[in-house]
C-alpha cells in the first residue's frame, strides 16, 4: 500500500472538520432547541431522532392523537409524522420521515390537491397501506409556516371503520327486500335507491336517481299535492306516515305503507328525508279478506236466534248480539253497554227451584271456575219492573293459541215458552188424571149400579113369575078335573109363557153380567176347552147321528170361563140346529191368515139366509120360530160381545137349509 | 126332647106367593107337618135363638133342617145365615139357601159363611117343587144330622 499523500490527508482533515463543523452546529442546535429531531443516515438506511424538551404538551397531543399527523414540504416530502400515520400505512416510522407522500397515495390526483394551493382542503383519498393493501381516509390540509419555510400539515383520518360499517349497513339496507329505503335530498328528489326500491317501484338506480319521488305518487294525489304536503309533514313534526296507492314504474298501482322521516345535518337544517315504502297489497287483500270474514261472522252471530254475550276475564260484560239484546229487553247496542256494569242490579237471576242464586254461581262465573257451561235453566227476572223468564245458558272460556283465557262466551236461549208448555202439559196430565180418576170412579159406580140393578132384576122378575107358573100348575092339579080341555090348554099356554120369560130374563143377565165381568187373559188350550165343551154338551147330543170333526185347535191368550161360553154358544147352536138333520156334521178348526189365527164351527144344519146375516149378532134375534128352534136370541149377542172384549172379530157364511159356519179370530196376536 | 114340639123345617121366605108354592111342594112329599115359618130376618133369628116372641122355645127342639131365602126385610138372609153358622149352639144346624139369586157373589159369600147348601129357585114351578121336595128329603132322610 501506498502511503497516503499530503492532498490525501488534507483533504481527510477537512472532510473531518466540516463533520465536526456540522456536528457542533446541530450540538449547537440541539442545546439552543432549534432542532426538534435529528435524521441520521447510517448503514441501515435513515433514522430519526427526536428529542425531548421541545413542547412536551403538543408533543405529547400528536402522538397520541388517534388521527395521524403529517408534516410535508410543499414538494410533498414528509418532515414529520406520528405513529398512527406510520401504523396507518403499515410502515416503520423511522423510514417514513424523508420519503415522498407521493409513495403512499394512490391517486395522483388527489396528490396534487394536497400539494395546491389551497387552504384548509377536506379532501378523501386513499393510502397504500404496506404490503398490498389500501386505505380509505380523509386528508385535512393547512398550510403553515415553519420557521419561514412553508409546509403542509396534514391531518389523517383512517375512514376504514366507518366505510365498513357504511359498507355494512348499504349491505343492510340492500339485503331489505320487503322494504324499499331511499334517501330524498330537501326538495324531495331521490338521492339513494337500493334493490328492493328497484323490485317494489319498478325503476333502476339509474332511472330514478335525481328524479322527484312525486312520480310514486297516483295522478289525483299529484294534482292536489300530496307529495309535497307529505314533505311539509315530515319538515314539520320530523315524520309523515300513511298508507295510500302508489304507482309503479309500468304504471300498475299497489297499496303501500309509506314513511318519510326528515333527516338533519349538524346545524339542525333538514338535509333530506329517508323514504321507506313497504309494498302491503296482500297485506291489504289478508286485511280485506279478515275484514270480510269478520264481517260475514258477525253477520252469522248478528241473526242468531240464540243470545251471545261476551264478557272479560272479570265478568264485565263486553258485547251483546241482537238476540241477546232483544232477550234482555235492549232497544240499542248502546244501552246493552251502559247497563252492562249494573247488570247484577239490575236482573236477578234464580235456580229453577227458586233459590236466588249468589254472583259466584252466575254463569260467567262457572264459564270462569269450569271452562264451560251446558244448560243451566235459571229464572232470570228484572229486579224492579214485572219481568220474568227462563233462559238457558251455556258458554266456555276462550283461549288463545298458547292455552292464555282471552275471554268468556255465553250463549243464552230464551225457553220460557217452553217451560211454560211443559208446566200446561204438566198441568194437563195432572188434569187428565184427576178426570181419569174421576171417570173411573163414575165408571164403577156405574157398573155398581148395574149390579144392583141385576141382583134386583135376577130377584124381583123372578120371583112373581114363580108365583104365576106356580099356581097355574097347582090350579091344573087341583081344579084341572073341572076344567075343559080347552081352559087346561090356556093354563099351559100361561105357563109356556112364564118359562119363556124366566129365559129372557136368565140370559139377558149373563149378558150384561158379561160385559162387567174383568177379562183376565191367560193361555188357554183351545183344543182341550172345546173337548171339556162337548163334554157338558154330551146331554144334547145323547141319543143323535153326530159327526165331530175337530181340527188342530191351536192355543190363544184370553179369558178361560169366558171364552168357554163363546164355545158354548157356538156348539150348543150348532148341535141345536142340526137337529133336523139324519146325519149332523159339526166341524171345529182353525187357519192361520195373515199372522191371524181364525178359528171356526161349521155345520149342516139348517142355515140362514145371508140378507139378514148384520142382524145375526143382535140381542134377541132369531131367524128361527120358536117352535121350530128354542132360544131366546142372546146366545150370539154374547159370543160378540166376549170376542169384541178380546179385540177380535166374528163373522158367519150360510146358506139357506146348507148349514153356516161361524168364523172368529181374538185379534192380533202381539208378538 | 119333646117329640111333638121338634120343628123339623124352618122356612125362612118372605115372599108370600113363594112362601105357599114352598108349603104346598113340601106338604105333597108329606114333610109338611112340623114346618115353622118365619117371613123376615129378625123373626127367624128370634126363632132359631128363642129369643124374642120365640123366648119360650127351647133350643133344643131344632130345626133340623133351615130352607133360607136371601132377600129378606129387616134382617137380610146372609146376616141370618152368619149368626146361625157362627154360634156354637146352632152352627151344626143345616142351612140350605134357597133364593132367586144365581149371582156369583151371593153363592161365594153364602159357602164362604158356612151355607151347607144353594139352590136357585127355578121359575118352573115343577122344578121347583122337585128341588124343595128333594132338599127336604135329603136333609131330613138321607143326611145323618150329628147327635146332640
Amino acid at each position: 500500500m501506498e502511503a497516503e499523500t499530503n492532498e490525501d490527508l488534507l483533504g481527510r482533515i477537512q472532510d473531518l472538520q466540516l463533520r465536526l463543523d456540522e456536528a457542533e452546529e446541530t450540538l449547537r442546535a440541539l442545546r439552543s432547541g432549534e432542532v426538534d429531531a435529528v435524521v441520521a443516515s447510517g448503514p441501515d438506511g435513515d433514522s430519526v431522532y427526536t428529542l425531548r424538551g421541545a413542547d412536551e404538551t403538543y408533543r405529547l397531543m400528536v402522538q397520541t392523537m388517534t388521527e395521524g399527523a403529517v408534516t410535508l414540504t410543499p414538494g410533498g416530502m414528509i418532515l414529520f409524522s406520528n405513529e398512527q400515520f406510520a401504523s396507518l400505512l403499515g410502515v416503520p416510522l423511522e423510514r417514513l420521515v424523508g420519503s415522498s407522500l407521493q409513495d403512499f397515495i394512490e391517486n395522483a390526483a388527489t396528490l396534487s390537491a394536497i400539494l395546491a394551493d389551497s387552504a384548509a382542503a377536506k379532501i378523501e383519498a386513499r393510502l397504500k397501506r404496506s404490503p398490498s393493501a389500501s386505505v380509505p381516509v380523509q386528508i385535512s390540509c393547512h398550510r403553515m409556516a415553519l420557521e419561514g419555510i412553508e409546509c403542509i400539515y396534514m391531518i389523517v383520518t383512517d375512514l376504514s371503520k366507518l366505510r365498513e360499517s357504511e359498507e355494512q349497513y348499504r349491505l343492510l339496507v340492500e339485503s331489505i327486500t320487503d322494504y324499499a329505503i331511499l334517501m330524498l335530498d330537501a326538495q324531495g328528489m331521490v338521492s339513494s335507491w337500493t334493490c328492493a326500491a328497484e323490485r317494489i317501484k319498478g325503476y333502476s338506480a339509474g332511472e330514478i336517481l335525481g328524479k322527484s319521488f312525486e312520480c310514486f305518487y297516483v295522478k289525483a294525489d299529484i294534482d292536489h299535492g300530496r307529495p309535497q304536503d307529505a314533505l311539509q309533514c315530515a319538515r314539520r313534526e320530523g315524520r309523515f306516515e300513511e298508507d295510500g296507492w302508489r304507482v309503479r314504474k309500468d304504471g300498475s298501482l299497489f297499496w303501500a305503507n309509506v314513511t318519510i322521516t326528515a333527516v338533519y345535518d349538524g346545524s339542525g337544517a333538514i338535509s333530506g328525508f329517508s323514504k321507506i315504502t313497504s309494498d302491503i297489497s296482500e297485506r291489504k287483500r289478508t286485511d280485506e279478506a279478515l275484514r270480510k270474514s269478520e264481517a260475514q261472522l258477525q253477520t252469522i252471530v248478528e241473526s242468531l236466534d240464540e243470545g251471545v254475550v261476551v264478557s272479560d276475564l272479570n265478568g264485565r260484560l263486553l258485547r251483546f248480539n241482537r238476540a241477546a239484546r232483544d232477550l234482555h229487553g235492549f232497544t240499542s247496542p248502546e244501552e246493552c253497554l251502559r247497563c252492562a256494569p249494573e247488570f247484577a242490579d239490575t236482573f236477578e237471576l234464580k235456580a229453577m227451584d227458586g233459590a236466588i242464586l249468589p254472583l259466584d254461581q252466575w254463569p260467567v262465573s262457572r264459564i270462569l271456575r269450569h271452562g264451560a257451561l251446558r244448560d243451566m235453566e235459571v229464572r232470570i227476572r228484572r229486579i224492579h219492573g214485572d219481568w220474568e223468564r227462563v233462559f238457558n245458558y251455556g258458554g266456555a272460556l276462550v283461549k288463545d293459541i298458547t292455552g292464555q283465557p282471552l275471554m268468556v262466551v255465553i250463549t243464552i236461549a230464551d225457553i220460557t215458552a217452553r217451560k211454560r208448555a211443559a208446566e200446561e202439559i204438566r198441568q194437563l196430565n195432572a188434569e187428565l188424571e184427576d178426570r181419569v180418576v174421576e171417570r173411573t170412579a163414575q165408571l164403577q159406580s156405574a157398573n155398581q149400579e148395574l149390579e144392583a140393578f141385576s141382583y134386583s132384576v135376577s130377584h124381583d122378575l123372578r120371583a112373581p113369575l114363580r108365583a104365576v107358573d106356580g099356581f097355574s100348575q097347582a090350579l091344573l092339579e087341583d081344579y084341572g078335573p073341572l076344567l075343559p080341555a080347552e081352559g087346561k090348554r090356556y093354563l099351559n099356554t100361561i105357563r109356556e109363557g112364564t118359562q119363556r120369560m124366566g129365559a129372557l130374563i136368565d140370559d139377558l143377565l149373563a149378558f150384561a153380567r158379561l160385559s162387567r165381568q174383568p177379562l183376565n187373559k191367560s193361555s188357554v188350550d183351545t183344543g182341550k176347552l172345546v173337548r171339556n165343551v162337548l163334554q157338558d154338551l154330551s146331554m144334547q147330543r145323547e141319543g143323535r147321528q153326530i159327526e165331530l170333526r175337530i181340527g188342530d185347535l191351536s192355543p190363544c191368550q184370553g179369558d178361560p170361563s169366558l171364552l168357554m161360553q163363546v164355545w158354548t154358544n157356538l156348539l150348543s147352536n150348532a148341535l141345536k140346529y142340526t137337529r133336523r138333520r139324519e146325519s149332523a156334521i159339526v166341524e171345529v178348526g182353525c187357519a192361520s191368515e195373515e199372522g191371524e189365527t181364525v178359528y171356526f164351527v161349521r155345520d149342516n144344519g139348517t142355515g140362514f139366509d145371508m140378507q139378514y146375516a148384520d142382524k145375526l149378532f143382535g140381542v134377541f134375534q132369531r131367524f128361527h120360530r120358536a117352535e121350530e128352534f128354542e132360544g131366546t136370541g142372546v146366545g150370539l149377542a154374547i159370543v160378540q160381545r166376549v170376542i169384541q172384549r178380546h179385540g177380535g172379530r166374528i163373522w158367519a157364511d150360510a146358506a139357506v137349509d146348507r148349514g153356516a159356519t161361524f168364523y172368529f179370530n181374538l185379534g192380533v196376536e202381539k208378538k | 126332647m119333646s117329640e111333638t114340639n121338634a120343628v123339623e123345617i124352618l122356612l125362612v121366605e118372605d115372599t108370600p106367593s113363594d112362601l105357599e108354592l114352598a108349603l104346598r111342594a113340601l106338604r105333597k112329599a108329606n114333610l109338611g107337618n112340623r114346618i115353622e115359618i118365619a117371613r123376615d130376618g129378625a123373626e127367624a133369628l128370634d126363632f132359631i135363638f128363642c129369643q124374642g116372641v120365640y123366648a119360650g122355645r127351647r133350643m133344643d127342639a131344632g130345626p133340623k133342617l133351615i130352607l133360607l131365602d136371601l132377600k129378606l126385610p129387616k134382617i137380610d138372609g146372609l146376616e141370618v145365615l152368619r149368626r146361625i153358622k157362627s154360634d156354637p149352639r146352632t152352627t151344626m144346624i143345616p142351612v140350605v139357601v134357597v133364593t132367586s139369586s144365581n149371582e156369583p157373589n151371593d153363592v161365594k159369600e153364602s159357602y164362604k159363611l158356612g151355607v151347607n147348601s144353594y139352590i136357585v129357585k127355578p121359575v118352573n114351578f115343577e122344578r121347583f117343587a122337585e128341588a124343595v121336595q128333594k132338599v127336604g128329603m135329603y136333609w131330613l132322610l138321607l143326611n145323618q144330622p150329628p147327635v146332640l
